[in-house]
């Protein structure tokens, strides 16, 4: 006789606070299940077995819906049912530890900028989503470092040996910097021309001579508006639009090729959030491109009421970023998206995880890049997943959600933030179902409801 | 042409599971699934499923379609029979060993001893290993193989900046050569901070609270042999004069314990050799429960049965005491683990150790070199065994037949490296693509090593299987038994590390 049922090898059932989830691996897909579902499946994943259940009660019926979508079956005694994994569930260290995948430093080379946006350097008054491929600067404490050009030579060495893809240099702006900018760009590309080099700038410096930088070299425009109206009221400088746009344009030209060397973000802000439509259109317009997105939202530390909400996030709606293949599950559920493969230097010479998290483990150039990584804090931080981020851990959308990971570690430094990038409440929507998944394609989402009326209602 | 690399294992229950090779992965196992994964392999499925009346037509489909995406969308149940790479060049081979799998150096201080264990490789019982003899390393050799070792290590040292090196000192017995010790590890510290972990296995005699305190100002892990209670040690471990080395192994270990207690419970490890008449019960509840200092059990081995006349001493009624006694040792631990019991590091690692190497197994994204696909053979040069005169070898256990190449003569040699891997492939690997269990085998050099070749038997291969077959069927056992059984002294990280060291 029939009693148990199991997922299969491939179906892992993620617990939510109250509900549960079912990633399917084989088929790249979610199930959301409601809370009476999450507590069935919980029970049979105990091997505890199915016979109470009546035939054709609700729970059988669920039950047997599973087994038609693939992801598991009954059972004639208690099994172990072992889960896929693509690898050895064992990271060693010391004489066995693996060559760390290094993917990126960012170095922040100045704190120079000709524009003077309020939204930046706002430290500790703003929340932000997607900063890294933005402007924005945090306002470091403490001394700048005095590198040497030997110092720049070793860290190219550095970051040859060590095998980095990318190096973004971001400020400031480092167009604010023309001299310092083009000894790097030709220190890089005698020392290590195979590193990618992305500079980050809101476009109003000066240009370095585009026909003497390296293919190795790629820009990133932050754009702040689209007219000198919005420059005025988001920079305080509406005659820096001409100079972004025709430093836009002279970029454009060098890559007429189309060969990807320049990139375009868009800022949302309190200026142009509505807009972000129109925003798009332009850049796509002018320039051919599809830019992305990076979005910052000041406020009070203190007397502000309710959440905000940032545009890509509705009220009670959760991004969801479908995992494209099952190496992107395992990804997300052993790594930290966001962190894992990056480093940051910072203007006063401190190596950080990144340029928003605070611990620094190396001082640079008094310590070399490869020094500081053979401390363990970095890779503390690359394999910081959701489960150890306070309010993730009890969500069951925890490995398909496209929040900014780094946002929410800041989130528990400061009270209250996170809510403005996750909008569930664990405690509430939750438990009465108001959830309603957004942005994932609905071949990737399926709700299963164990009794009508107990569902996610939206 | 494709083979079939599944291995089908029953539990403690009876249900049935299969392991594949393919993915590494396990599935539970019915009559049907089997019926359904060799229809579709031969490409009877249409003409066989009509006969299947016993079954619903819906559990057919379903099992066709489970088969069917496994085999899809993970490449399950089957192995393509080559071509495998050839073995790279020799430029090409050092460029990545330099790079890649460079771990430990292993300097052999001394062929000299000052016990006569009865099992010893080095005894007369192993005709085709090196004899004890009285040499030992000058200072000069081990400082060139110091230098030479981190020479060759420098692409991985700067590409890798988390990797540490073991720096292990093998005899005979290295404490006789305790000063040369300190003064190499010192060395080698001073030119390459932060970078050396010094390990050693010692029989322990010599250990004297002033040799630990030596050895423990410099952070050195060390393993003593201890075979078990007095009668089980003192039945092989013994000096010239025939008298055991227990007493004066515990004199040690008593006062480092109480003069030294950090570095006894940090730094010290035991490893403990057995053959068919060891009292395994006894051993076992030795190390649970004796009041004398037991270092946690690092390693498990039996006396080697290659290439020896060791064993013409037993009988079969040995052998069948010792496979009733391993069987209950099995049961007890397996019973343990379930009921979230302690149990005795012995046990852990006689028994645990195989099992969570089928915990620990290699999955689908953990290829070996795909010119050595298969066995547990490392690659000539993830470890360096330099002897007393320089000559380098593969690693302490394959001396004398395949000597990879000389500090007096440029180092290792890598087409040299190449040769070895090439005639052990030739010799050992030629059927391993048709095999259930390549994960898992810890078939190497040094357990097919003979005078001048590599050679197996089917009956080794056999036994490979046969071992797996149990240490699976026991994994499974426990967590159907206990789905949350504790394996985390086993996958401990730390105890793992040590485990590397001491290989």
């Amino acid at each position: 006789m029939i009693v148990y049922f199991r997922l299969a090898t491939d179906s892992f059932l993620v617990s939510g606070k109250t509900d549960g989830a079912i990633y399917d691996l084989g088929r790249n897909r979610l199930l959301l299940l409601d809370p009476g579902a999450a507590a069935l499946l919980k029970r049979c994943e105990r091997n505890q077995p199915t016979d109470d259940l009546a035939p054709g009660s609700a729970e059988m019926a669920l039950l047997d819906k599973l087994v038609q979508r693939g992801v598991g079956n009954f059972l004639p005694s208690p099994h172990f049912v072992e889960k896929l994994q693509f690898q050895s569930p064992v990271r060693f260290q010391g004489i066995a530890a693996d060559p760390p995948r290094f993917d990126r430093l960012t170095f922040q080379i100045t704190d120079r900028c000709g524009l003077a946006c309020k939204t930046c350097r706002l430290e500790g008054h703003q929340a932000t989503w997607q900063p890294c491929t933005a402007c924005l600067m945090r306002a470091l404490p403490g001394e700048r470092a005095h590198p040497s050009g030997d110092d720049f030579d070793a860290l190219f060495d550095d970051l040859r040996r060590l095998e980095f893809k990318n190096l973004h240099l971001r400020g400031g702006d480092p167009l604010a910097e023309p001299d310092l900018l083009a000894d790097l760009l030709r220190r890089a590309a005698a020392r290590y021309p195979e590193l990618i080099i992305f500079v980050t700038t809101p476009g109003e410096g000066h240009l370095p001579n585009l026909a003497t930088v390296s293919n190795q070299v790629r820009f990133n425009v932050v754009l702040l508006g689209t007219s000198a109206k919005d420059y005025e009221e988001a920079a305080g400088c509406g005659a820096a639009w001409d100079r972004v746009v025709s430093n836009v344009d002279s970029l454009r030209a060098a890559d007429s090729q189309g060969a990807g060397r320049l990139l375009v973000t868009i800022l949302l802000t309190e200026t142009t959030r509505a807009r972000k439509d129109e925003l798009l259109a332009f850049a796509k317009d002018r320039w051919g491109l599809t830019p992305g997105l990076a979005e910052t939202y000041p406020y009070p530390l203190t007397g502000w009421e309710g959440p905000p909400r940032f545009s890509h996030v509705g009220p009670r709606a959760k991004p969801v970023a479908p995992f494209r293949d099952t190496w992107e599950f395992f990804f997300r559920a052993y790594n930290n998206t966001c962190l894992f493969g990056g480093a940051d230097l910072g203007l006063d010479g401190g190596f950080r995880p990144c340029a928003w998290v605070d611990e620094v483990f190396g001082h640079w150039p008094a310590e070399s890049l490869h020094k500081a990584m053979s401390r363990p804090q970095p890779y503390h931080y690359w394999e910081l997943t959701k489960e150890s981020i306070e309010g993730c851990r009890e969500c069951a959308l925890r490995y398909a959600c496209a929040d900014c990971t780094v946002a929410e570690l800041d989130g528990q430094l400061l009270p209250g933030v996170r809510e403005m990038y996750c909008p569930l409440n664990l405690s509430e929507d939750l438990a009465v179902g108001r959830v309603r998944p957004v942005l994932g394609p609905a071949e990737f989402i399926e709700e299963i409801v164990l009794a009508e009326g107990s569902g996610h209602r939206g | 042409m494709e083979h079939r690399v599944t291995l089908k294992f029953s539990v403690d229950s009876g249900n049935q599971y299969l392991y594949d090779d393919a993915t590494g992965m396990t599935f539970v196992w019915s009559d049907l699934r089997e019926r359904v994964l060799s229809a579709l392999l031969d490409g009877s499925l249409g003409e066989r499923r009509a006969t299947w009346n016993n079954y619903a037509p819906a559990d057919i489909d379903h099992e066709v379609l489970f088969i069917s995406r496994w085999r899809q969308k993970y490449g399950a149940f089957v192995r393509k029979v080559g071509p495998y790479p050839p073995v790279p060049p020799p430029a090409e081979l050092e460029a990545w060993i330099r790079k890649e799998i460079l771990m430990q150096l292993i300097l052999v201080v001394t062929e000299d001893c000052n016990l006569r264990c009865r099992y010893c490789a080095f005894s007369d019982h192993y005709p085709l290993n090196r004899d004890r003899t009285t040499k030992s390393m000058t200072f000069d050799i081990a400082r060139r193989a110091v230098d030479y070792f981190f020479e060759l290590a420098r692409p991985e040292m700067e590409r890798n900046p988390r990797r540490l090196f073991g720096v292990t000192f093998y005899g005979g017995e290295p404490l006789l050569e305790v000063d040369l010790i300190a003064r190499v590890i010192d060395y080698a510290r001073e030119r390459f901070p932060g970078l050396v972990i010094p390990v050693m296995t010692v029989n322990g005699t010599l250990l004297s609270p002033e040799v630990a305190k030596t050895l423990a100002d410099r952070d050195v892990h060390v393993s003593i042999s201890l075979d078990g209670p007095t009668a089980e040690h003192d039945r092989n471990r013994v000096f010239p004069s025939g008298q055991g080395s227990y007493e004066p192994v515990m004199r040690n270990l008593r006062r480092i314990r109480e003069e030294m207690p950090d570095f006894f419970a940090n730094y010290v490890t035991s490893v403990s050799t057995y053959d068919c008449r060891t009292d395994v019960e006894a051993v076992s509840e030795f190390f649970f429960s004796s009041p004398d200092p037991t270092p946690p059990v690092l390693f498990v081995s039996k006396v080697a049965t290659r290439n020896t006349d060791y064993y013409d001493a037993f009988g079969p009624e040995d052998l069948e005491k010792h496979i009733a006694q391993v069987r209950w040792l099995r049961q007890d631990y397996k019973q343990r683990v379930i009921e979230g019991d302690r149990y005795s590091t012995y046990a852990q690692s006689y028994v645990g150790l195989p099992i969570a190497t089928c915990l620990l197994r290699g999955r689908m994204a953990n290829p070996r070199p795909p010119f050595l696909p298969f066995t547990g053979a490392c690659i000539p040069g993830t470890k360096l065994c330099v002897t007393a005169e320089g000559q380098l070898d593969v690693c302490e256990r394959v001396n004398g037949s395949f000597p990879i190449g000389h500090l007096d003569s440029g180092g290792v040699d890598f087409g040299r490296v190449k040769q070895v891997i090439e005639n052990y492939r030739d010799s050992i690997c030629d059927k391993c693509h048709a095999c259930p269990v390549t994960r898992l085998c810890s078939m190497c050099y040094s357990t097919t090593e003979q005078e001048g070749v590599f050679a197996k038997t089917p009956e080794d291969c056999a036994e490979t299987v046969a071992i797996t077959r149990g240490s699976l069927a026991d994994y499974y056992s426990i967590k159907e038994g206990n789905p949350s059984a504790d394996f985390s002294y086993e996958t401990d990280r730390t105890y793992l590390e040590r485990r590397l060291m001491f290989l």
